[in-house]
């Protein structure tokens, strides 16, 4: 898994590539942890490629949104695919997160 | 349509898992499943084979999970089947989805993904072995 990071609208953006399962959600765990102990908690996923995501990577999310939301920051979910959303209505996160059709659209909300 | 099989024995730990979802791949794109069947099977055997992983077989004594998939023109049949201590996983209570960021728990989701992708999930001891069957329509899953 390749993790990058960016600004885009002055709002930090963090954009994993692949597929997020057992095999690498800890890598993500482990950045998204490390971004917010470094105080950074305001950002944007950016899940325009990612290709799968099974419920460990899940369970990263939640994680990171339960931190995020302890610093009173705001974490966004950005440009998700028609399957990696299908396994998000599942589970009901949808309802948990702010979930935009695009990172620009994730960037430039209030 | 003639029936397309693929059978796979996979010691069940994390390099035999990523092996076994490899060749499941390979097997759908061969058989001309639709891409979103390709990622429910996928998922499905990612969730099931991770719990007899994590809760099934001991630590440091990795057991065997055997795969079992056909994909007939109307539907694909996934069957898996192992020898940890018997456990029908569809016994587990399914995740309350409308809890708050707050108070919703880590895990407990993968069971219910399967349960809510496949069209038909059941489980039955066989020989002593656990065998959860599921069935997949392929009009269904698009």
């Amino acid at each position: 898994m390749q993790i990058v990071e960016r600004h885009h609208n002055a709002v930090l953006v963090i954009r994993p590539t692949g597929r997020l399962d057992s095999s690498n959600a800890p890598l993500l765990d482990q950045h998204l942890s490390a971004t917010i102990d470094r105080g950074d908690t305001i950002f944007v996923i950016d899940l325009s490629t990612l290709d799968y995501i099974s419920s460990i990577g899940l369970s990263v999310l939640l994680s990171a949104a339960k931190k995020v939301k302890r610093a009173e920051g705001r974490v966004a979910l950005a440009a998700l695919n028609e399957r990696v959303r299908t396994v998000m209505e599942i589970s009901g996160f949808i309802r948990i997160f702010d979930i935009y059709p695009s990172v620009e659209a994730a960037t430039v909300s209030p | 349509m003639s029936t397309t099989c693929l059978e796979i024995a996979l010691v069940a730990d994390q390099p035999g898992l990523a092996a076994a979802l490899d060749r499941l791949d390979r097997f759908a794109g061969a058989a001309g499943l639709s891409e979103d069947a390709a990622f429910r099977i996928r998922l499905a055997v990612d969730e099931l084979v991770n719990n007899v992983i994590d809760h099934g077989y001991g630590e440091g004594a990795p057991g065997e999970v055997r795969i079992r998939l056909e994909a007939e023109a109307s539907r694909v049949t996934l069957a898996l089947s192992d020898n940890a201590p018997l456990f029908d996983p569809f016994t587990l209570q399914p995740p309350d989805v409308e809890e708050s960021l707050e108070t919703r728990p880590l895990g407990g989701l993968g069971v219910h993904l399967v349960r809510n992708l496949m069209t038909e999930a059941r489980y039955r001891v066989v020989d002593g072995r656990n065998h959860v069957l599921l069935v997949l329509d392929r009009e269904a899953s698009g």
